[in-house]
């Protein structure tokens, strides 16, 4: 192998990793964690940043907006649970005890304002091999 | 009726596996009757799984419960196009789909090539049957769609009413056909490289077979992309969910390999790299097939979770694991004919076609696979939106289109500055004048306007090779200008024919920049004879009016759309309830492109949110997105494009001269 021709190999392969190496590093800057409901409260670092929360959404919790567009609710892990306002329209998939993940951040009053909200609706079968519908529309602010 | 189609299916193992056998002992001993034997095999494997497909078919059709799959997929009040779709509705008849087209490519592959390049062919069919047996054995050992319901069942579950849609037809066969389709190209590259026949035979032979492939992955994804802007009701194509990505990387990889292997054809460069291609689009696809069906991600698409995963895993890393070995053995016969010259070169140019889909294909791998392991690991749910994938896609797409047209006009070797001025000064002015325009109509968004003025780059080299080569036929063959060009067309329908897929992606690219870079939005709660406003339209609530149906509940609101005080349309967004599921489903009004005249500059886009009559107030939104409908309207491009350039040759001279040329073995080695 000639040595230019070594070199275009390991610029390429330099190069290559640079990219690479950019793709994974900003990948890292933009992740979102997913927490569950006890970790969320149990941590306060947590409640001061743009975060995700899941669980499911509360039975008889589901409270409209008064201008139509909008909903207020808890989602909670069975135990405890975080009131959650969102300002824009559900997907048809929200509906009481649903899966949901909301993304937002606590107000000063220990609301959850949420931007972004995804919800999948409750297994309807029990035998296994056919399961869940999942609509992760989400609305992005 | 389960157990014709069983057995059919336990015979088609048998026979893949004597199959493999057969031709390899018979290539080993050069007998070209176990050869012979072996090719037979192969075609009756293609036989048997018609007839258990079909059988499975007819069990749907006939409302046949006793098979599970069956039950769970369907209902006796089920139209019944949406019984045989129903075939590719779940797991099992995923996978029974998926080994049966295989089945048939490794029939028409065998006998296309009966007389022909009978020292590769058992590889090829060997690699086809092995592929066959593993999808055989998981469907008779993990994923049985004949396994009976074991109970009286009086009638069916149903098929997801999300998915009893037309494009339910068309979308996953489609891209089946595309993700199976990799698997001949694959089979060719192992033939190659066991027996050392690794010129440019194998190259040829499977050329058309990638390009099968790459159109009926590329069709079966602009497809999900329709079926998700005018079903889901979101107001967009792509969400970069997994599942979709799952089906992008394999076409980007197949796509770099089909210009790669140009530059193999023509220069003997970049051998090595094309074998490194072909295997990693092959593992991609069965990596995609594995996520769609594993239920390892939740997402609109898998519908079943299973435990499939291990059995996926193993098998990838043979592949791997096989291939990779070959290839290091055959490293010393793959030297390169060529090397590049230049930084300014065609070859130059399609090594960057290359890198690019590579880094783009990685971003998607990553942004998609990261997440999975995370949660398979350490449990810790992550999750990583459009914004990122775009941050990174973006700039990458438009090197691509500055390639795209760089490309295909500079000189191989070594472009000189004549070469580069005489073909890329007036494209390049074309595109400084778009860009201009463009920035005068009001656009600020930097990365939309790059994209513009590079697609006006590409459409300029595009048009300026037809006029050259057209005028040049003028002089030459004294033909009008048309004449010239159909005759340009005619003699180089492999070039031409990709010129006009170019067109069609750069209009696509025009359609994505243009949908996302100036998409509106607009959310209204009106009561009866409201009205909202969206860019230059406004929309007026009239009134609503309730349908039924045996299966479902329907609630439609009419919107009348006025512009410039001028009433152009009518539309009525929906929304239905199905009485068997709790979850009501949205029916989108787009007006757009199906008007008669078609209204290509946006789309007018608008959902029934909700309904709460009880205050009496309707919640709709409206999206406008402009350009939108050149994405489809490009897709119709490419699939022209496409079928000009596998139009085999009318003139038997020339189809004569571009046969290969048959090769001398090196060696008999193995």
């Amino acid at each position: 192998m000639s040595r230019k021709k070594l070199q275009v190999i390991i610029g390429g392969i330099i190069i290559l990793s640079g990219i690479a190496g950019l793709i994974v590093y900003s990948f890292n800057q933009s992740l979102v964690y997913d927490h569950s409901v006890a970790e969320y409260l149990a941590d306060r670092s947590l409640q001061r940043t743009n975060c995700r929360i899941f669980g499911k959404v509360k039975t008889d919790s589901i409270q409209r907006a008064s201008g139509g567009i909008g909903v207020a609710f808890e989602v909670t892990d069975g135990v405890r649970s975080v009131p959650v306002i969102f300002a824009k329209e559900v997907p048809d998939t929200f509906k009481e005890n649903g899966d949901v993940v909301v993304e937002g951040r606590l107000d000063g009053n220990g609301v959850f304002l949420a931007h972004n909200l995804l919800a999948k609706c409750p297994s309807k079968y029990e035998k296994e091999g056919v399961g869940e519908q999942a609509s992760p529309r989400s609305t992005d602010g | 009726m389960a157990d014709f189609g069983y057995t059919c299916m336990v015979l088609a193992l048998i026979c893949a596996v004597w199959s493999m056998l057969a031709l390899w002992l018979g290539h080993q001993s050069r007998s070209s009757e176990l050869i012979r034997s072996g090719e037979r095999a192969a075609i009756a494997v293609g036989l048997l799984l018609t007839f258990s497909s079909l059988s499975l078919i007819r069990a749907f059709v006939a409302d046949d419960f006793s098979i599970l799959y069956v039950a769970q997929n369907s209902n006796s009040t089920q139209p019944t196009v949406y019984k045989v779709t129903a075939l590719w509705g779940g797991q099992a008849g995923s996978l029974l789909l998926w080994v049966w087209i295989l089945s048939i490519y490794a029939l028409i592959v065998t006998v296309q090539n009966r007389n022909r390049i009978r020292a590769l062919m058992p590889g090829v069919t060997g690699t086809l049957m092995a592929v066959v047996s593993f999808f055989l054995i998981l469907l008779q050992f993990v994923s049985n769609p004949f396994q009976p319901t074991g109970r009286a069942v009086v009638d069916g579950s149903g098929l997801n009413p999300l998915l009893q849609n037309p494009f339910m037809a068309s979308h996953p066969p489609s891209l089946y056909l595309g993700y199976v389709g990799v698997a001949v190209p694959f089979a060719f590259a192992m033939a190659a490289m066991l027996t050392g026949r690794l010129g440019n035979e194998w190259i040829v032979t499977m050329r058309r077979w990638s390009l099968f492939a790459w159109f009926f992955l590329g069709i079966g994804i602009l497809q999900g992309g329709y079926w998700a802007y005018v079903e889901l009701g979101w107001g967009g194509y792509w969400a970069w969910d997994p599942v979709e990505n799952a089906s992008l990387m394999p076409w980007l990889t197949l796509t770099a390999f089909i210009h790669s292997v140009m530059i193999q054809e023509k220069k003997g460069m970049l051998k090595v790299w094309n074998l490194i291609l072909i295997i990693l689009t092959f593992c991609l696809s069965i990596f995609g097939t594995f996520i769609t069906r594993s239920g390892i991600i939740s997402s609109v698409h898998s519908f079943t979770k299973s435990t499939l995963g291990p059995w996926f895993a193993g098998f990838w890393i043979t592949i791997i694991l096989v291939s990779m070995v070959l290839l290091v053995l055959r490293l010393p016969q793959l030297r390169t004919e060529n090397s590049i010259e230049s930084l300014l070169s065609r070859e130059s140019a399609f090594l960057f076609n290359n890198i690019i889909f590579l880094a783009i294909c990685f971003t998607v791998f990553w942004g998609t696979v990261y997440p999975i392991l995370s949660e398979a690991f350490n449990g810790t749910r992550i999750s990583v939106g459009a914004p990122w994938f775009n941050q990174w896609i973006v700039p990458l797409g438009l090197s691509l289109i500055f390639v795209t047209g760089v490309g295909p006009l500079i000189a191989w070797r070594r472009a000189s500055s004549q070469n580069l001025r005489r073909n890329f000064t007036i494209p390049a002015a074309a595109s400084l004048v778009v860009a201009a325009a463009v920035a005068l109509y009001g656009a600020r968004h930097l990365r939309a306007i790059l994209s513009f003025a590079l697609c006006a780059f590409v459409l300029t080299t595009i048009a300026l090779e037809l006029h050259r080569g057209a005028r040049a036929r003028m002089k030459t063959a004294s033909e009008t200008f048309l004449g010239g060009l159909l005759g340009l067309v005619g003699r180089n329908k492999r070039r031409y024919g990709g010129y006009l897929v170019h067109v069609g992606m750069v209009m696509i690219f025009v359609g994505i920049t243009g949908s996302s870079a100036f998409q509106q939005e607009a959310v209204a709660n009106l009561k009866r004879g409201g009205a909202f406003e969206i860019g230059p339209y406004e929309l007026r609530f009239v009134d609503t009016s309730s349908s039924h149906d045996p299966h479902k509940d329907v609630l439609a609101a009419t919107l009348d759309v006025y512009r410039d005080g001028e009433k152009v349309s009518t539309l009525r967004p929906e929304k239905h309830f199905y009485r068997d599921t709790e979850q009501p489903t949205t029916e989108v009004a787009i007006y757009g492109l199906f008007q008669w005249p078609p209204h290509l500059g946006e789309d007018l886009y608008t959902i029934l949110v909700d309904a709460n009559p009880i205050e009496g107030g309707y919640v709709f939104k409206a999206y406008l997105n402009p350009l939108i409908s050149w994405i489809w309207l490009g897709g119709l491009v490419v699939i022209l494009g496409t079928n000009v350039a596998v139009l085999p040759e009318f003139d038997r001279q020339r189809a004569a001269a571009r046969r290969p040329a048959p090769q001398e073995a090196p060696g008999i080695a193995t």
